[in-house]
């Protein structure tokens, strides 16, 4: 009886290999390209069109068949690819256990996240939380606080059975001189590979990054100023909902 | 209120917008008494400078009489006469506390628009694109001005608001030029650029010890303002074959001892150097690498 050779692996044909960057360029253009096309009914839009389809799955697949073929490849393997894992610090003119009580106050967290996700306690450590994901669907989960460490640490997880599994946590130490503490924010999240609007973040990882950055940012705000920037009921000659959005 | 408002590149219009409301403790609400324009306008009008949306107000250095307040405010009151400096500023963080009010961390809500090519956001300015905090401007009835016990400077009485207006951008800017040029008494400072800046520029440099300022620019009313207002020598740009030439004449062959560039992002010149200049301000291709 001869065994069968196991299936060739269909891993390395679909692997990414394109770089981020390129990959939103990519994606970009392609979107901008498909609807330009859509509005042309004719020949050269349908083109278009479907020009801009393939850049835009270009872009959020981030395989190229032409790179494979010629075996290039512009992406960072270790980096574009896998679990979202991202560690921001910043350093905050206040003490490490004025941040850390701050930290906990669910108001506070609650302003500081306002820019993607509406937060509210629902229990003793515990929080709610829900986010828009890519698609404007709301992805909801509770966070439960499983360590703390009065004025230098705590660490939650998202409960079993959430959506996109998440993990994390923010540490205080002292910074630079008497007057400053170092906060980073470690952030894990990994969602199931059914999940597309999962995908698309896992693969635009600056996204998440730059959501953890700028809520570092906040909190820094909100401890030093006393306030969070905000254009809230600024004057300006438009209307709508995004009329102070940028 | 009324307010003078970005609709486009060169597309300004004066339009209808809500007005401005305490929206944070440390706020206050100034009706706009003197607002100016600068030649930094230019480089978002123009659309050098992205993030604009249509229906911004502009307009970034301003006074005015203090009209409301927020329960956080203490040292400033209602009814007072005040002159605000362009850049928005908490006061408390490390940039703050050092001298370094333009680096402010806590007054730009959209950081993630400048982290990208500088690495940190900037404070925010009033009126000056998305990038720079998207804030609303002062070429408007009225203005919120956050941290207003920081920002706001009580003018003295005895003082035109013609006098103090300008401390809000122009001299402030054309004094930190001077500042940079780490004068020490009697020396020769060259400034390129007879505008607002520049002539606060020329007369900053006498306040710090500069003995002789030499002003650079082509327009005869600006030279003219440079030799009347400032006490500058100056030199028509297009009047000689060679600034750099005449410079060494005018000092032994030394050149001056320091030189502050009052001229910016959108220059004139003449020459080889001036078409690149063009070529590249055609294509918004100017960078700060040159």
């Amino acid at each position: 009886m001869n065994e069968t050779a196991p299936p060739v692996s269909t891993a390395r044909k679909s692997a990414v290999n394109i770089g981020t960057l390129e990959r939103v360029g990519s994606a970009t253009l392609g979107i901008l390209l498909l609807l330009k096309g859509l509005k042309r009914r004719s020949i050269v839009g349908t083109a278009v069109a479907f020009a801009g389809g393939k850049l835009l799955y270009r872009g959020v697949s981030g395989h190229s068949r032409l790179y494979g073929a010629v075996g290039a490849s512009t992406a960072n393997e270790e980096k574009d690819d896998g679990v979202v894992d991202v560690h921001p610090s910043i350093t905050i003119a206040k003490s490490p256990d004025e941040l850390y009580r701050a930290w906990k106050d669910p108001e506070n967290l609650t302003r500081i996240v306002a820019h993607f996700a509406e937060v509210t306690a629902s229990g003793e450590a515990r929080t709610h939380w829900s986010v828009k994901n890519p698609f404007g669907k709301n992805i909801e989960w509770e966070a439960q606080v499983v360590e703390d460490r009065p004025g230098e640490f705590l660490h939650w997880q998202s409960n079993p059975g959430a959506p996109w599994p998440n993990d994390g946590s923010v540490s205080f130490s002292p910074g630079p001189a008497e007057w400053s503490t170092v906060v980073t924010l470690q952030f894990r999240f990994d969602p199931p590979g059914g999940d597309v609007s999962g995908l698309v973040l896992r693969r635009l990882r600056f996204v998440p990054r730059t959501l953890a950055t700028k809520a570092l940012r906040r909190f820094k705000s909100l401890m030093e100023a006393g306030e969070i920037p905000t254009l809230r009921n600024n004057s300006a000659a438009r209307t709508g909902a995004l009329a102070n959005a940028f | 209120m009324r307010a003078l408002c970005w609709n486009g590149v060169n597309d300004l219009r004066v339009e209808t917008v809500p007005d401005p409301e305490i929206v944070n403790p440390r706020d206050a609400i100034l009706r706009v008494t003197m607002s100016t324009t600068c030649g930094s306008d230019l480089h978002f009008i123009d659309g050098y400078i992205p993030t604009m949306r249509q229906g911004d107000v502009i307009g970034h250095e301003f006074m005015g009489e203090v009209v409301d307040v927020g329960p956080g405010v203490n040292k400033i009151k209602k009814g007072d006469r005040v002159v605000t400096p362009s850049f928005v500023c908490c006061g408390e963080c490390w940039y703050c506390r050092n001298d370094l009010w333009s680096l402010c961390d806590n007054t730009n809500p959209n950081p993630e628009l400048q982290e990208p090519l500088f690495g940190y956001p900037t404070a925010g300015i009033y009126g000056y694109t998305h990038a720079f905090g998207g804030y609303a401007g002062s070429h408007a009835q009225y203005i919120r001005v956050p941290h207003a016990d920081v920002d706001c400077f009580q003018v003295p009485e005895g003082l035109r608001n013609e006098q103090v207006v300008f401390l809000s951008d122009a001299v402030t800017t054309g004094y930190m030029g001077a500042d940079f040029c780490g004068l020490k008494g009697g020396e020769t400072v060259a400034v390129w650029g007879c505008g607002g800046v520049g002539l606060m520029a020329q007369r900053s440099a006498y306040l710090l010890g500069a003995a002789r300022v030499i002003a650079i620019d082509r327009f005869p009313e600006r030279l003219r303002a440079a030799r009347e207002h400032a006490g500058a020598e100056t030199i028509d740009y297009t009047a000689v074959d060679s600034v750099t030439e005449t410079l060494k004449e005018m000092t032994g062959g030394r050149g001056p001892d320091a030189c502050i560039d009052a001229v910016g992002m959108e220059a004139h010149g003449t020459g080889i150097g001036y078409a690149y200049d063009r070529a590249k301000q055609a294509l918004r291709l100017h960078t700060d690498r040159g």
